[in-house]
C-alpha cells in the first residue's frame, strides 16, 4: 500500500515537474528542422541553376541577390506585409503555402531602361574615358531612372511591390497610392488581372534603387525564406 | 356686402392670407422629396465609399503564426527520409556550387568590388565598370555596346605588367585610322601593374589597373573592371588563379 502511494506520488511529482509545453517544443524543433531542410534543398536547387536568383528573408527582413549559393548583395527592408485581393472585407485568399516555395520568372514592372550614351567618333566628350579633366561621364545610376514604386512580378500572380522611401528623387508620392488603390479595386472585382499574393515591402530610396538597377536581365526565381 | 366674405380686399390682405395658409402643397412635396433624395444620396455615397474601401487589397502583418500557417510543408513523402537527412543532402549539394576560398564580387552599377571569404569581407574597393555606351562604325557597319558582363566568371590567368592590344573600337572611337601592323596595337602601361584575365581571349574582360584614378567610382571602362593601384595589389596578392568572380 505504501509502495503504491510512493509510486503514485513520484509519478505525480514527475508530471508536475515536467516543464510546460515540452511536447510543443519538441514538435516545433521538428518543424524548424523540416523548414530548414526545405529551404536548404530549394536553395541548393537554385544554386545549381547557374543563374542569379533572389531570396526574401522574412525573419531578417531583407532581400538578397544570390548566385551559386552565395549572396552577393543584401537590401534591408523597412517594412513588409502580405496582401490578398478582397471584396467587401472578404479575403479572396486562395494561394496557400507561398512561404518556403520558389517563385519563378521574375521581371520588373516597369522594366529598367538604360539611357545609353552614343559615342561620336572623334568627340572626346562622348567617349567612356574622356581625356578632358573636367568632363565626368555619367554613372549607370544616372543612366537608369528608377520609378518611386515598382513591382517584381512572378508567375502565377505572385508579386513583390517595392515602395521607395526617402527624400531623394523617386520617393513614394501620395498620388500614386490613390491610382494604385483604384487599380486594386478594379482587379478585385475581376475587371483587371488580379495578383494572387502581393508582398509589399518598403526600402530606403538608395537600397530600392540599387535593387532595381541591379535586377538580373534573365528572369530570376525567388525563394521566400520564413 | 358682409364682414364674413373671405375674398381679400387689397393685394396686401391677399398676401397676408396666403402666408397664413402656409406654403403651397407642391412646395411641401418638393421639400420632402428633396430631403429624402439628399438622405438617399448620402447613403449611396457612404455605401460606395465602404464598398470601395473594403474592396481591393487587404494587407496583413507577417506574424510568426501567419508565417507558420503559410509555409509549405517539406515533402518527406518524396524523399522517404527524415528532415535531417534531407538537410544533410541539400547542404552537400549546396557546397558543391559555392566557391571555395577567396572570391570576388563586383557591382557594375555601384562601381564597387568586394573581396570575400565566405561572408567575411577582406577588401572593399571603389572601381570603374563598363560605361554602357554604344559605338557604331558607319564604314564597316559594326556595333559595340560597352557593358560589363554579368554572371559567374573565373580568374583564368594572372599577368604582371600586362600589355594591352588595342582593339578596333579604340581607333574608331578616337577617329583614328586602324593600324596596318598588328604590333602597332601593343600598348604597355595602360592596364596598370597587374591584370586578372576573366576569359574571352584578346577581346575578353579583365580586372586591371588604371591611369585614370580620378574616374574611379564612375562607369568609364569598355567592359573591364578598373581598380586603383593599392586595391589592385591586394586583389593580386589574395586572389588565386581559378578563383570565382561574380559580377552583377
Amino acid at each position: 500500500m505504501i509502495m503504491k502511494r510512493v509510486c503514485f506520488a513520484l509519478i505525480l511529482a514527475l508530471f508536475i515537474a515536467a516543464p510546460p509545453g515540452t511536447a510543443d517544443t519538441t514538435r516545433r524543433a521538428h518543424d524548424d528542422s523540416a523548414v530548414k531542410a526545405l529551404v536548404t534543398s530549394e536553395r541548393a536547387g537554385l544554386a545549381s541553376s547557374g543563374q542569379f536568383y533572389l531570396e526574401l528573408l522574412l525573419s531578417r527582413r531583407e532581400i538578397r541577390l544570390c548566385h551559386s549559393g552565395v549572396w552577393l548583395a543584401s537590401y534591408p527592408l523597412d517594412s513588409i506585409r502580405a496582401g490578398y485581393p478582397r471584396v467587401l472585407f472578404i479575403s479572396l485568399e486562395r494561394h496557400e503555402n507561398w512561404i518556403g516555395a520558389v517563385w519563378t520568372k521574375g521581371h520588373l514592372s516597369p522594366p529598367a531602361v538604360i539611357n545609353r550614351v552614343e559615342i561620336v567618333p572623334g568627340d572626346d566628350s562622348t567617349t567612356p574615358t574622356p581625356g578632358e579633366a573636367d568632363v565626368l561621364p555619367p554613372t549607370l545610376e544616372e543612366l537608369i531612372p528608377v520609378p518611386p514604386v515598382y513591382d517584381i512580378r512572378f508567375d502565377n500572380g505572385l508579386v513583390i511591390r517595392v515602395l521607395l522611401k526617402g527624400k531623394i528623387p523617386g520617393a513614394v508620392k501620395k498620388k500614386w497610392r490613390i491610382a494604385g488603390r483604384w487599380h486594386d479595386f478594379l482587379a478585385a472585382l475581376g475587371l483587371r488581372a488580379r495578383d494572387k499574393v502581393r508582398i509589399e515591402v518598403t526600402l530606403s530610396a538608395a537600397e530600392g534603387a540599387a535593387l532595381y538597377r541591379s535586377f538580373p536581365a534573365a528572369p530570376p526565381s525567388l525563394l521566400v525564406v520564413p | 356686402m358682409t364682414d364674413s366674405d373671405d375674398t381679400p380686399k387689397t393685394p396686401l390682405m391677399a398676401r397676408a392670407q396666403k402666408a397664413a395658409e402656409g406654403p403651397p402643397k407642391i412646395f411641401l412635396f418638393l421639400t420632402r422629396f428633396g430631403l429624402t433624395a439628399t438622405i438617399g444620396l448620402l447613403c449611396l455615397v457612404a455605401a460606395c465609399a465602404v464598398f470601395f474601401l473594403s474592396t481591393g487589397f487587404g494587407y496583413t502583418r507577417l506574424s510568426p503564426s501567419y508565417v507558420q500557417r503559410h509555409t509549405r510543408p517539406l515533402e518527406n513523402g518524396r524523399y522517404k527520409i527524415s528532415s535531417r537527412a534531407v538537410l544533410d543532402m541539400a547542404e552537400r549539394k549546396l557546397r558543391r556550387y559555392q566557391p571555395r576560398g577567396v572570391f570576388v564580387v563586383i557591382s557594375k552599377v555601384q562601381n564597387r568590388l568586394w573581396l570575400r571569404d565566405g561572408d567575411k569581407v577582406l577588401l572593399k574597393a571603389v572601381v570603374s565598370a563598363g560605361a554602357g555606351s554604344v559605338l557604331d562604325d558607319p564604314k564597316s557597319g559594326r556595333h559595340w555596346v560597352f557593358d560589363t558582363p554579368v554572371g559567374r566568371f573565373y580568374v583564368r590567368d594572372k599577368r604582371r605588367n600586362p600589355v594591352w592590344v588595342a582593339p578596333d573600337w579604340d581607333y574608331i572611337e578616337s577617329g583614328e585610322p586602324l593600324p596596318r601592323n598588328y604590333g602597332d596595337r601593343f600598348q604597355s602601361g595602360m592596364l596598370g601593374e597587374y591584370a586578372l584575365d576573366l576569359g574571352g581571349g584578346p577581346s575578353g574582360y579583365m580586372i586591371h589597373g588604371t591611369l585614370y584614378n580620378r574616374l574611379l567610382g564612375r562607369n568609364v571602362s569598355h567592359g573591364c573592371i578598373r581598380v586603383g593601384r593599392n586595391d589592385l595589389r591586394v586583389v593580386w596578392k589574395k586572389v588565386p588563379t581559378g578563383a570565382t568572380v561574380f559580377m552583377y
